[in-house]
Parts: C-alpha cells; sequence; structure tokens
C-alpha cells in the first residue's frame, strides 16, 4: 500500500504555493491513470509523499479563443472536447480522438492535461496535440515557460514537467484555410481499448490539389509519439490525384522501424501502420475532392 | 399443453432487490468482530519451501493469526481426486498456490502483514506443456503418482483403421485453444463464523456449490458434514468458476475462524482472483476425419490434450464431456478417440461454462467447414448429409430413441433467421476493399446434466405456511441463471397458484436436500423435476383431503387460478386459501420433500461404449462477420441462435442465457486469453485481459426451438452451456470465408486474423510496445 499525504487547492497560486513549499509530489487531475496507477503499486509510479489534487481549480477549465490560437485548461474532460463547439468546429481531430478514450465514465473523468503530463505511447490525445502543433504552458511560483507539445516529450511516461511546476494551459494554433485533419485508431475491442495503434495525420492541400505542410504523428508506434518527418516530407508536394498510398505506406512502416528496430509486435505493426496512414489520406483526398466540385 | 405459470415470460422473482441494490452478496456481509484475511501466494511456479517464518508479521499491529499447511487438519481436498492443497505444504506447484493467510482486525493490516512473512524457497525447473509432462521421463508433479496423467477416456467403435484406407478423402487438423478465465464480476468471498447456532462454523458467500463447499470443509476439518453450515448469498456471477477456489478459500478461513474463534471474512482483489482461481482448459486437438467423395463420413480419429495444471480438479470429467461429443453430431461407423490430462505448473483448470465441449466444438465445426471446402461442397451441405437423426447411433454407439433428435429443426431455422444460403453464395464471391464479410455455422449436441460422470439426483421442499404463502428450498443454487424463478413457475403451475404467494430460500446446507452441484446445465432439469414432485405430493395431499370432506374423487379435482375446481362441472368447490385453512383445521401436513433421480445410463471406460447421457439438447448458431484485413479487426455482424431446449420453462430468462453465451463464445473467439509465460500469469487484471463490452455486442437473434422432453418438467432441458459452445467456431468459419484463410487457434486476434499467427510478447508485462 501506498501512503501519502493528501493535498488539496481551489486555486491556481495555492496549488503553485504547495509545490514550492513540498518535494515529491504527485498532481492529481481525473485520476484515470494515477489511481490505478497507485491501487497497482505500479514500478511506473515515481516514489512520493503528497497527492495534490487540483480537480478542483475552476481556473484550469476553459476553452477560449484567444487571438489565432484556441487555449484549453488542463482540466478540460475528454467528454467537453467531444462537445465542445469550438474544439468540434477547429480540431475535430481531437474530438474524434477524444471519442476512441476508454469509456463514458473515463472520458467524463479524464482530462486533457493527464492524457499529455501522463505521456503514455498510446495516449489517444497526443498524436493529434503534435499534429496540431500544440504548445503547453508550464507555470511555478517563481516563473513561467512555453514549449511545444512535441518538445515536452521526452520519453514513454516521461516529460519535461519540473518538480515545481503545474501545466496550467495548452494552446493550439488555428489551422489557416485548406487544412485537413484525420485520426485512425485500431483497439482490440471497440471500447475500453488501448491503442494498439494509432495516428494522427494534419495536412495543408492547396487550391491545385497538393499537399503541403503535412503532419503525420503516430500513437503506440514509438516509445513516444513523435512526429515522423520522412513521411511527411514524402507527403508534402504530392498531389491529391496522383499520390501513391502504397509507397507512403511503406515509408511509414520504414521510418517506424527505424525508431523503434524491430520488436515482437513489429510484424503485426508495419501493415498496420501503413494502412492507418493510408485511411487517412483517401479520407482526406475523398473530403477534398468533394470540396472542389 | 396449455399453462399458466411456466413457459410464461415471468418476472425474475429476485429482480427487485437486485435492481434496488438490496440484494446482499458475499463481501456486503458483517459481523461482529470480525476479522480479515489475507493468503500470501507463491513466487514461484514450482519451487520447494525450505522455512516459513511468519514471527514478523505476527507482530504487525492488529494481526490475530497466521495459519500455514501445519495448521490444516487435512490439507488435500477435492470433488473428483483429493490433491489440491488448501496450503502448500512442501512445494508450491502453481503460481497461485496459497503458503500462509493472515487474519487481522483490518484489511490493511492483513494485506500488510502477508508482506513480512519471510518464505525461503528452492526454485524448481517446471512443466509447462502437457506433452513435456506426458514423456516418459518427465519429472513429477506430484511425487506420490507414477506419472503426470491425471486422466485419460477412450471411445473405440467399428475399425478406424480399415475404414480409413475405404475413404476417398482424408484431412488431419491440428487445433488449439487457450487458458480462459471466468470472468465474473464478483471476486471470491467468504466469511466464516465459528459457533453459530449448532454448527461449529457457518460458512457465508459467493458459493457455486455449497454442498461441495460442504464437503470440502468438513474434510478438511476432519469433522462431520453436519457440523458445518454453508449459506449461500446472492452471486455476482459463477460460471463455473466458483467451486474448487471458493473451497479452498472457506477452508482458509474457517481454520482461522475456529483458530481466533471469532469470524474471518475473505474477499479476493481482481488481481488474486485472476492469479489463484481455476481456469477453463487450454486443448491441443489432432483430428483424422476421412469421408467419400459424395460428403459421406466414415471415420474419425481424435486425440485431444488438456492442460490440468497443477491439480487435478474437474480434469478427469471434462475430458470425460469432451471424450463423448468429440465428434460432433454425426453419424460415424468408426471413431478412435482418446483425450488426455496431464498435470503441468501452470495455473489449475476446471470447470467454465462449456466443460470440455467450446474446445472440441471449435476443432469439430471448423474441421467440417475445412472437408466442406476439399470437397467442393458447402458447410450446410456437407452437415446434413451426417448429422443425427432420430434412432441415430452415436460414437458411443447410443440409439438416440427416446427424445426428438431435432438438429435438422435449429439448422432449418438458424439458416433461414440468418439467410445463411444467399449469404454464403455473396460471401464466396470476390469482395471490393480491405473489409470483406462471411458467414459461418457451428452445429452440437450436448448431454444434459452429468452423465456418467456421478450419481444424478436433486431434491427440493415446498412447504405450504399458515397464510398460504409458500416456500421452496432447493439443493441446487441460483447462479444468477434465473433459477429461483424458474422453480417457482413449477411450484406455481403445478399448485394453480399466483407466483407472488412463493419466497424462495437461499441454499442453506442443513435445511436444503443435498442435490449435487448447480452444474451441467442440469438445474432446470433436475431440480425442476424435484420442484415438481414435491409440488405434486402436495397436490395430492389437498386434493385427497378435500375428496374425503366433499364425497367427490380426488381424481376429479383441479388446482388452478388459485382455486380448487371439479374438473367434470368446472365447478369451483374451494379457494387454495380455504384448503389451507382446512389443512391447518384438519392437521394436514402441506409440505413435502421432492426428490427426481435421472434416468439410468451406463459406460464402458474401457470402449467408450454405453449410454453416457440420458437425452441431449441440439443447436445451432450462425455468424456473419466483417473483417478488416488490413488491420485483422474482426467485426461480429449477426449472430443466429437456433436451440432445442424442450421447453422454455421462461422464454425471457432463456433468451438471457442466449445473449450471455454468445458474448462469452465472442470473447472466447476473438480476444481473451489468459498470457501464461513459464506459469506466471501476465495479465492479473481487466485492463489487460480483455472481455467484449456491450459495444461489441453484435445483433443477437435468439430462437428457441421446443420438442418437449419426456424426462424434462414439462419437457424442459438444458440451455445455459450449450449457447456457449458455438459462438467460437461459427465466428471462426465466417471469417475463414472472408479472408480465405483458416485459423485453426484461438483466440482469432489482431495478429492472427492480420498475420496469420500470433505474437508473444515476451519481456516485461509494463512493456506495452
Amino acid at each position: 500500500m501506498i501512503s501519502y499525504e493528501f493535498l488539496t487547492s481551489k486555486k491556481i497560486e495555492e496549488a503553485l504555493d504547495y509545490l514550492d513549499k513540498f518535494s515529491k509530489v504527485q498532481i492529481l487531475a481525473g485520476g484515470t491513470d494515477l489511481l490505478v496507477n497507485i491501487h497497482k503499486e505500479s514500478p511506473r509510479l515515481p516514489h512520493f509523499d503528497y497527492l495534490l489534487d487540483i480537480s478542483n481549480i475552476p481556473e484550469l477549465k476553459f476553452i477560449t479563443l484567444v487571438k489565432n490560437f484556441i487555449e484549453i485548461g488542463p482540466l478540460v474532460t475528454h467528454f467537453r472536447l467531444i462537445e465542445e463547439p469550438l474544439i468540434k468546429g477547429n480540431f475535430p481531430i481531437l474530438s474524434t480522438a477524444a471519442q476512441t478514450i476508454g469509456s463514458v465514465q473515463i472520458r467524463n473523468r479524464g482530462t486533457i492535461g493527464g492524457n499529455i503530463v501522463n505521456a503514455s505511447p498510446a495516449a489517444d490525445l497526443l498524436p493529434p496535440l503534435i499534429a496540431l502543433k500544440a504548445e503547453v504552458v508550464l507555470t511555478s511560483k517563481k516563473s513561467e515557460r512555453i514549449l511545444s507539445l512535441e518538445k515536452f516529450l521526452t520519453g514513454p511516461y516521461k516529460t519535461k514537467l519540473q518538480a515545481d511546476e503545474l501545466l496550467t494551459k495548452i494552446k493550439i494554433p488555428l489551422l489557416g484555410d485548406g487544412y485537413y485533419t484525420d485520426f485512425q485508431k485500431i483497439g482490440r475491442r471497440k471500447a475500453l481499448s488501448i491503442a494498439r495503434l494509432n495516428l494522427a495525420l494534419v495536412t495543408k492541400i492547396d487550391e491545385k490539389g497538393v499537399f503541403h505542410d503535412t503532419r503525420v504523428v503516430p500513437g503506440s508506434a514509438t516509445p513516444y509519439p513523435q512526429s515522423f518527418p520522412v513521411t511527411e516530407e514524402s507527403v508534402n508536394g504530392k498531389s491529391i490525384f496522383n499520390i501513391d498510398l502504397e509507397e507512403i505506406g511503406e515509408i511509414v512502416s520504414k521510418e517506424m522501424v527505424s525508431i523503434t528496430g524491430e520488436r515482437w509486435s513489429t510484424p503485426y505493426k508495419k501493415p498496420a501502420i501503413a494502412t492507418l496512414i493510408k485511411r487517412a489520406l483517401e479520407k482526406i483526398i475523398k473530403e477534398a475532392k468533394t470540396n472542389e466540385n | 399443453m396449455k399453462f399458466s405459470e411456466v413457459n410464461k415470460p415471468v418476472k425474475r422473482v429476485d429482480a427487485y432487490e437486485k435492481v434496488t441494490g438490496k440484494a446482499k452478496f458475499g463481501a456486503d456481509l458483517f459481523f461482529p468482530n470480525m476479522l480479515y484475511g489475507k493468503a500470501l501466494h507463491s513466487k514461484y511456479p514450482h519451487a520447494q519451501i525450505i522455512k516459513i517464518n511468519t514471527e514478523k508479521a505476527l507482530t504487525y499491529p492488529g494481526v490475530k493469526a497466521i495459519i500455514t499447511a501445519e495448521d490444516i487438519p487435512n490439507n488435500k481436498f477435492g470433488v473428483i481426486i483429493q490433491n489440491q492443497q488448501v496450503l502448500a505444504q512442501e512445494e508450491v506447484l502453481y503460481i497461485g498456490d496459497g503458503i500462509a493467510v493472515v487474519a487481522a482486525e483490518t484489511k490493511e493490516a492483513a494485506s500488510e502483514a502477508i508482506k513480512l512473512i519471510e518464505v525461503e524457497y528452492k526454485e524448481l525447473p517446471g512443466i509447462f506443456d502437457p506433452e513435456e509432462a506426458a514423456k516418459k521421463d518427465a519429472p513429477l508433479i506430484h511425487s506420490e503418482l507414477e506419472d503426470n496423467q491425471v486422466v485419460h477416456h477412450r471411445v473405440r467403435k467399428g475399425d478406424v483403421e480399415k475404414a480409413f484406407t475405404q475413404a476417398e478423402v482424408i484431412l488431419e487438423r491440428e487445433y488449439t485453444t487457450q487458458f480462459v478465465e471466468h470472468s465474473y464480476i464478483e471476486p471470491e468471498a467468504i466469511i466464516a463464523v465459528p459457533y453459530e447456532h449448532n454448527s461449529l462454523v457457518t460458512i457465508y458467500g459467493s458459493i457455486q456449490n455449497p454442498f461441495s463447499c460442504r464437503n470440502a470443509v468438513a474434510n478438511v476439518l476432519k469433522v462431520p458434514l453436519n457440523k458445518v453450515r454453508i449459506i449461500q448469498n446472492h452471486m455476482g456471477g459463477s460460471f463455473g468458476g466458483k467451486d474448487e477456489v471458493i473451497s479452498s478459500m472457506a477452508a482458509r478461513a474457517a481454520v482461522l475462524a475456529l483458530k481466533t474463534n471469532q469470524p474471518v471474512k475473505m474477499v479476493n482483489t481482481r488481481e488474486e482472483s485472476i492469479l489463484e482461481s481455476y481456469k477453463r482448459h487450454p486443448y491441443k486437438m489432432k483430428y483424422k476425419v476421412g469421408a467419400t467423395k459424395e460428403g459421406k463420413l466414415v471415420a474419425m480419429e481424435i486425440k485431444c490434450i488438456a492442460d490440468s495444471g497443477a491439480y487435478a480438479c474437474q480434469t478427469p470429467f471434462v475430458t470425460w464431456r469432451s471424450v463423448v461429443q468429440a465428434t460432433g453430431p454425426y453419424e460415424l461407423p468408426s471413431v478412435k478417440t482418446d483425450t488426455y490430462g496431464y498435470y503441468t505448473n501452470n495455473i489449475y483448470t476446471g470447470a467454465m461454462r462449456g466443460y470440455g465441449s467450446p474446445q472440441i466444438v471449435f476443432a469439430q465445426e471448423s474441421l467440417m467447414d475445412e472437408l466442406a471446402d476439399e470437397l467442393k461442397m458447402t458447410p450446410l451441405e456437407l452437415r446434413l448429409k451426417n448429422i443425427y437423426h432420430n434412432n441415430s447411433i452415436t460414437a458411443s454407439g447410443q440409439k438416440l430413441d427416446n427424445h426428438q433428435v431435432s438438429l435438422e429443426e435449429v439448422i432449418a431455422k438458424a439458416v433461414k433467421a440468418s439467410n445463411y444460403i444467399e449469404k454464403y453464395i455473396e460471401y464466396n464471391k470476390s469482395q471490393l476493399g480491405d473489409k470483406k464479410r462471411g458467414i459461418g455455422m457451428a452445429v452440437s449436441f450436448r448431454g444434459c446434466s452429468l452423465g456418467a460422470e456421478a450419481t444424478d439426483a436433486a431434491g427440493a421442499i415446498v412447504a405450504i405456511q399458515r397464510d398460504g404463502s409458500i416456500l421452496i428450498s432447493s439443493g441446487l443454487a441460483e447462479n444468477g441463471e434465473g433459477l429461483k424463478t424458474v422453480f417457482s413457475q413449477i411450484a406455481a403451475e403445478e399448485l394453480g397458484v399466483d407466483i407472488k404467494r412463493i419466497n424462495y430460500m437461499e441454499v442453506d446446507t442443513s435445511v436444503s436436500p443435498e442435490s449435487g452441484a448447480t452444474v451441467a446445465s442440469r438445474s432446470t432439469l433436475l431440480g425442476g423435476n424435484a420442484v415438481k414432485n414435491a409440488a405434486q405430493q402436495i397436490k395430492r395431499t389437498i386434493t385427497e383431503m378435500i375428496a374425503d370432506k366433499f364425497k367427490v374423487k380426488s381424481g376429479d379435482l383441479v388446482l388452478r387460478n388459485e382455486n380448487i375446481y371439479n374438473k367434470n362441472n368446472n365447478q369451483k368447490i374451494m379457494s387454495f386459501d380455504d384448503a389451507v385453512d382446512l389443512a391447518n383445521k384438519l392437521g394436514v401436513f402441506l409440505s413435502a420433500y421432492g426428490w427426481y433421480k435421472a434416468p439410468d445410463i451406463s459406460w464402458d471406460e474401457e470402449t467408450g461404449q454405453g449410454r453416457p447421457y440420458f437425452t441431449y439438447v441440439y443447436g445451432c448458431q450462425i455468424a456473419e462477420v466483417e473483417v478488416d484485413t488490413a488491420t485483422g479487426q474482426i467485426e461480429v455482424l449477426k449472430m443466429v441462435a437456433a436451440h432445442d431446449v424442450g421447453r422454455a420453462i421462461n422464454p425471457v430468462t432463456l433468451k438471457g442465457q442466449i445473449y450471455g453465451g454468445i458474448m462469452m463464445a465472442l470473447g472466447y473467439g476473438i480476444m481473451e486469453e489468459v498470457e501464461i509465460a513459464s506459469g506466471y500469469i501476465k495479465n492479473t487484471n481487466f485492463d489487460e485481459y480483455l472481455i467484449p463490452t456491450i459495444k461489441d455486442m453484435p445483433e443477437i437473434i435468439p430462437i428457441i426451438v421446443e420438442n418437449p422432453d419426456p424426462h424434462g418438467p414439462y419437457g424442459a432441458k438444458s440451455i445455459g452451456e450449450p449457447t456457449l459452445e458455438l459462438g467460437a467456431p461459427a465466428i471462426a468459419n465466417a471469417v475463414a470465408q472472408a479472408t480465405g484463410r483458416r485459423i485453426r487457434h484461438l483466440p482469432l486476434n489482431l495478429e492472427r486474423v492480420l498475420l496469420g499467427h500470433s505474437l508473444s510478447k515476451g519481456g516485461t508485462k509494463n512493456d506495452i510496445l
């Protein structure tokens, strides 16, 4: 049994005070990962002496449009990502991904901030957030810094979050005109399913039907979600009318293996990841062609 | 036949307390001064125990007692072969073996104290493959035995060797199935209360078979049966799974309760439950079938090897059902079947819904489709050419002449409802895109009740109270399937009263008549007949009493609509309540013990010939699937299930059985597997052991077929297990049609469907990549 002192606060300031004053503090948001790990006494869980419950801080529960960014509070639940018009309208990929997480109960409790900080290789929100070039705002009593989400992640279940820092905001730049997004996921069952593999695709298609600024981020494919630059470059410049999807599939498989090496699951993931990128591209191409007409 | 209470969708008699949360389950019970028990499990799948030191643990605050094997009066128990250790004595034989149990004032203290128990082990090499265990020079799992064989059953019919020389087509195939967890929603729970009323110990809890549990506890304590009282609570599922594991827990709790003279409660966590509770047997099955070009089967040779794990548990009987049913419901002049069980250091295996049938039905029904393919026939044609009909002779030489053999009927109904013929043709054409559809069928026959395993009889008490209310008690136990409702319906039908008069009692082994175990889909058939018998005795008492007083013939009196009528003129003589009043006044006894003994059966263990079961049920399920051939995902679109049940006592609860059985089969077929590597279990909770959720549930069309059986109450037979044994092969056959590739190993997971073989994780279980 893990024993700890329980701290709770209703204000960011107070929470930051606690983080400043105490060391070995574990932050509790939705608890959908943390409580399970505490129950299991998971080796993944670092030793901690305090549990800081931030779930009652109203200041961390917003979704707002600020200039060219949508800003999201870390306590926004998966359920809100699915329902919120600002998200659905601007980043449908995020709503789609949130919809595939766990069960109704988990989507009602689990938060975007928790999904980011837990940094699971199979996290369903990380691939779309990275593909959307999301940034995280990390606040401590003394300072505040902004990092791109991709840089924030450093390994499986590892981030650059400092002991005295709290994730206070997620900023996602609005996509300009001509952008398309898609999210694909394979699970072993239809609900309550950890991704066997997932993939987020964001790309811009110009009036001639040419791909630009493509972002490809698979999940559960690499130790932690990251962009696949080789694949992205291989899509950029191609046209929706003659892109060779088989070739892109092969490239994404190779790029995955170049990162992970041959693992026990590679024989499955190689063809499967090729399928996911082909399906994402097919869907986007179909949409683009419909828009053209 | 017109019925007033049976054959009707009566509301469950236990619905109210369950949906309102008032029903008490094992873990809900509390007693004054109650202690909490926690077991320390082994660190290794196979090891010698050199030393156990409990000194430190005993000093932990709140700890009252710790027991080890030394404290158990008789440490071996078992329903069939008594070789399961209550607590490991000299050796641990599997990873879930218990070593010591702590009783403490709080759950937390008990959990912390077991960590302080120091065990010195000498790790021993283990055997984890039953075929390794079968080798002559294999080390012995149980040193007192001559070899590792638990059992060997045979069926010998005709001359198989000669028959194969006459076959025009011969197919040889191997199939395997996996370890599967019951996944009851309620983990094991037991409370042992010492010296309550006049019993030495009273056991409450989540107990599938109260009488098996009483046998085990009394044997372990070395006391007479009448000193041990078992009272069953509501069950959060069992599916065959709360037998030996619960007996073991009850025995441990009883020893601790007597040692401390305080009630002791034990409730497993899910991890403990998966770690120590027995699983469904994995089978390796070799099938050889010979047929003529026209598709008439001429011979079958079958060898099945079951992994029994550390203990015998139910392996002798599980493999016996397999040997009887291994050919499937097909006429075969020559058959040679051998089923074996071997001890290994894997987790032990026992009863689970199906009981030796899901494995062999998967093999034989896959084989039939493969043979049809070979013969360029449709799976339906091949089956229709070979299935049992009235008066067919089974592989065991039994002539099916005492009931309606309705295979053709169940197949026809399932085929029609699923549009099988058209869809089979449609899906055989080439399909565009990654997503391909297929349709597959599976059929089976299944012996009802215990068969030649054991004496097959059951009892019930029906007792009319002074005010006309009625109590029923039976030795068979509600497991969630609806037994209380069905038995109440039968009593109400016989007595011609409203079911609302009846209150159904929990099983109490000191009151209820011993009826064997609630297993083998036998309760409606055996227990239903016992209830009927008791109610008929009371009916006779009432009619004789009235006949005497009103000078009419008792045979002319009928009980219906809460009244007693003269059937000749349909005149009401008196109400049921008045009849009860009259009996009270006259001192007439209105209670009865009902008893039913199953018809005789026979079995020759050497040849496997005889009448292994007194009757059978028949079923056909058809699955329609869509396979994503680029990811390996299977979506089961639709399942049609036609089952001949003899008579549906309650059509709604019966459909519930069909829905549930199909969902369990879907899990068995495409996702469930207890992953075991060198005896260690990798997935000990439902985050990693995946079972289907409601989102995976396909459209299910249940078809109830009724050919009343002469032996069943109102003709009723069985439904619980038949529903489970057909789904996996039907799905596998549909997947094979969709993909053009046959998978002979369960489950049909993503990797097998996409690559044709499974991938093994190896390494640490936390490495999700």
